[in-house]
């Protein structure tokens, strides 16, 4: 008579969990890697069916909305359109809304990117960078129209020009009938 | 223990529906909307295709807007008629711009700007709603793809219509993905502050942008969608913006994942080079000598999503035998990482879309033949790539040395003036020149210095006999020579000159000559033989010309009978053919040739001048040698009888001055006093 004793299904047991972890562990770094099983589906597979009523209701709303950005005469349409430059107070100009999107360094220069919120490839943006010393970096440079946007053409200062710590950035753009402004705080390392 | 084993098969179950990706906006990446590889493949449809899909995607056309208007005002006709937009409505499959349809349209805008297709199908429809449309108004064809006019352009004829706003869009995507230096950008690759929406206020966060088509599309709609817009699905939220997260639904309900495979490549050159140095390039079908060395180089660009690291990193990709996979390779070099993996690539890391080198020896097999060699990429211990078509051939072909004769002439000297033909006259113990002319016609290059094995003129009947007109400059008295040319290269000329010493007799010596790669082989025998005929040295002439002058300069003749004042003194010249077999040299060889008195020979001549060598030698030629058949000019002075109407007779004859008396010929000259 065969009596199964204590040891035998512990070394059983832990067989099957060290086996059953290889497997999971395998199809963790499977997919991890997007190798085997987890090959992204091929992009070539073309879908033929009608077009689902999401597909059409936020077709219909994409329509709708650029309908009344034309009718309301706004310059560009299509998806996420710019809000309408705004008036400001004892000028002509109008002001529109811009972001520093990015302030990165590399080895030799400071990238400082930007964009607008109006279409133009007319007026400039001036750069001007201070910091608690007293040292300031100023430039000026041209803008480039985008698809929605616009962004400043520049700037990549080169770092000698700027001393380790904290700068303030303040950038203003202005053409003759719009002018936009935006500042950001960052350390130089 | 069957409880615990079904649980942990339900963990493990768990685990892969947990991870296994499926196609909705939560598995949107704000730094990774798409990869390089999808967006820009370009040929993913033809027109075809995109006239198919675009035909699935409306069924029904509603072209005169007589059905109800989803916007309220009565019928769609009614309500566009109302803003200024009149019937026809035509759906973008049916619509054609300057007699070509849009399925056209945008297949080759993807084609000019390299942008995948359907990028430009979810362009039309995340910014009009076009592809889905089925009363699309004329505003939206104006800005299809919502690429904004800037205020001071010819919005109409530049930015305005399908064709138009498709171009505008590509090239803005080109320019991106190329990185153009002309072109600026709000956002970098990296880390970027990007907006929840246009509407500052909603705020935003940092977002890494991992490649140049998710730069791209946020150069073109420059905001992220919040949580709560990705949690609405295709719906809408709070301070949403949807252009990019629309364009991921677009796309991945249409076209799959957005994503490519992780680890790609895209075959763009493979060179095989003589050696490492790079400069000599054998082709792509390597010919080289069994057991020979060639360096390949491999360029492929990195089409996955991840970025390929060179050290210290798992997986390292590498270039790895291909049809089977992991077999080992006959080309195999001792420089190889394994037989089955031939290197890494050179850079340090690879990004996608960035371009890796490989380069590797490969040693051709020692037995001839032709060896086909498919190499792939692997990331080594994770996953071979999709063979992407690199197959280098690698023939080891015999070594053959052959020739064959171009010409061959014997010189005077190694100035290679004076040709003395091929059956050469010379005297015994006279040093000739010669130079033999080949054309290599085997299949190996012969090199003069550095290489074994050297390529030399030897003798030939029997081989390696010693010449019977070896001369000091020999390599050996079996080697005449090596050629003059650093290479020379199968089907190139090869120039072997040397000197030959005539034995110290008379009578015709053949000597054969043949080419031997030294130390290996000799050639094919191609006939090469030199005859030189030896003959005792004979000094003998022909008269040619004289004349007599007044002057120095030999401007005022006065004829042959010469007569001028008592006492001066004139100048003469005689021109003579050497006829005989010995070249006549002016110095440094013996014996010099001279004009000197006859009848009788070596008498003092009355007419003798300071300037002659003495009184029986007037002067010897003014040329520095005369070959046989050359003619040497011998100019000298007379001295007048100091008595008017005496007359000098002089007989003169020429001399090999310490040797023998030439052949006379009658050369007479007179002096007459006045």
């Amino acid at each position: 008579m065969h009596i199964p004793t204590r040891k035998s299904n512990k070394k059983a047991i832990m067989i099957v969990a060290a086996v059953l972890l290889l497997i999971l562990g395998s199809a963790y770094g499977a997919y991890h890697f997007q190798v085997g099983p987890f090959s992204p589906k091929s992009h070539n597979s073309v879908n033929l069916d009608p077009a689902s009523t999401d597909q059409k209701t936020t077709g219909n709303d994409i329509k709708q909305s650029t309908l009344n950005q034309v009718e309301s005469g706004k310059a560009n349409t299509g998806s996420d359109p710019s809000p309408s430059p705004q008036p400001v107070e004892g000028s002509d100009k109008k002001s529109v809304g811009m972001e520093i999107t990015a302030a990165n360094q590399t080895d030799s220069t400071l990238q400082v990117r930007t964009f607008i919120q109006t279409i133009t490839s007319t007026g400039t943006c001036t750069i001007v960078m201070k910091n608690s010393q007293g040292m300031t970096y100023t430039n000026t440079v041209d803008t480039q129209a985008l698809s929605s946007t616009t962004t400043c053409k520049g700037f990549d200062i080169p770092l000698s020009q700027l001393s380790s710590g904290a700068w303030t950035i303040t950038i203003n753009f202005s053409n003759d009938t719009l002018v936009a402004s935006t500042s950001k705080e960052i350390t130089i390392k | 223990m069957k409880k615990l084993l079904l649980l942990t098969l339900s963990l493990v179950g768990l685990a892969f529906i947990s991870t296994t990706p499926t196609y909705a906006a939560s598995n949107f990446e704000a730094g990774r909307i798409i990869d390089d590889s999808v967006f820009t493949d370009k040929n993913s449809m033809s027109a075809g295709d995109i006239q198919a899909f675009l035909n699935s995607k409306v069924t029904s056309c509603d072209t005169w807007g007589t059905q109800t208007s989803e916007f309220g005002g009565g019928t769609r006709r009614q309500w566009g008629e109302a803003r200024g937009l009149y019937p026809p409505y035509t759906c973008l499959k049916d619509y054609s711009e300057n007699s070509k349809s849009a399925a056209q349209v945008i297949y080759d805008v993807a084609q000019e700007f390299a942008i995948n297709p359907q990028v430009l199908i979810v362009l039309l429809q995340k910014e009009q709603g076009l592809v889905t449309d089925t009363w699309p108004t004329s505003t939206q064809y104006k800005t299809a793809t919502g690429y904004g006019c800037p205020d001071t352009a010819p919005c109409d004829s530049q930015y305005f219509g399908l064709t138009n706003q498709l171009r505008w869009s590509g090239r803005m995507f080109r320019a991106i993905l190329n990185n153009s230096p002309t072109w600026y950008t709000p956002y970098v690759l990296g880390d970027n502050y990007i907006q929840y929406s246009p509407t500052s206020s909603c705020g935003g966060s940092t977002v890494n942008i991992q490649n140049r088509s998710t730069q791209a599309l946020y150069n073109y709609t420059p905001y992220q969608p919040n949580q709560a817009a990705l949690d609405a699905g295709w719906g809408q939220a709070p301070c949403g913006a949807y252009g990019n997260r629309n364009f991921y639904l677009y796309f991945t309900s249409w076209f799959g994942n957005t994503t490519g495979p992780s680890y790609a490549w895209q075959a763009v050159s493979q060179t095989v080079y003589k050696d490492n140095t790079k400069n000599q390039v054998i082709g792509w079908n390597s010919d080289a000598m069994p057991g020979d060395r060639v360096y390949v180089k491999v360029t492929v660009k990195n089409t996955g999503s991840k970025t390929w690291v060179r050290d210290n990193y798992w997986p390292q990709v590498q270039i790895g035998t291909w049809g089977p996979q992991d077999r080992t390779s006959a080309v195999c070099d001792s420089t190889w990482i394994r037989c089955s993996r031939a290197a890494t690539h050179n850079e340090a890391t690879v990004a996608p879309g960035e371009i890796a080198t490989f380069e590797f020896w490969a040693k051709t097999p020692t037995t001839p033949g032709t060896y086909g060699e498919a190499f792939n990429l692997v990331a080594d211990g994770l996953t071979w790539m999709q063979h992407s078509g690199t197959y280098i051939q690698f023939k080891s072909t015999m070594p053959t040395y052959t020739w064959q004769p171009q010409g061959q002439t014997i010189y005077t000297d190694n100035t290679k003036q004076v040709s003395l033909g091929w059956n050469a006259k010379v005297t015994p113990k006279q040093r000739v020149y010669a130079v033999v002319k080949v054309k290599n016609t085997g299949n190996v290059t012969w090199y003069k210095t550095d290489h074994w094995p050297q390529v030399q003129i030897g003798t030939w009947y029997p081989q390696d006999r010693t010449s019977a007109v070896c001369d000091s400059t020999w390599i050996r008295c079996s080697r005449a020579a090596t050629h003059n040319e650093a290479t020379v290269a199968p089907g190139e000329i090869a120039t072997f000159e040397f000197w030959m010493q005539t034995p110290d007799s008379t009578g015709v010596k053949g000597e054969a000559f043949n080419l031997v790669a030294d130390g290996l082989t000799w050639m094919n025998p191609a006939g090469l033989y030199i005859q030189l005929d030896s003959a005792k040295p004979t000094y003998t002439w022909d008269f040619v010309w004289q004349g007599t002058f007044s002057d120095q300069a030999r401007t005022q003749p006065i004829g042959w009978n010469a007569t001028a004042a008592a006492g001066s003194k004139v100048y003469a010249t005689v021109k003579a053919k050497n006829t005989g077999n010995v070249p006549w040299y002016k110095t440094d060889h013996w014996p010099q040739v001279q004009i000197g008195t006859w009848y009788p020979q070596d008498r003092t001549s009355a007419s003798c001048t300071a300037d002659w060598i003495r009184c029986s030698r007037a002067a010897t030629h003014n040329e520095d040698i005369v070959y046989p058949g050359q003619i040497a000019t011998f100019d000298f002075s007379a001295q007048m009888p100091n008595t008017v109407n005496q007359k000098n007779g002089e007989s003169l004859n020429l001399v090999a001055d310490g040797l023998t008396w030439m052949n006379p010929t009658g050369l007479y000259v007179t002096f007459t006093a006045q």
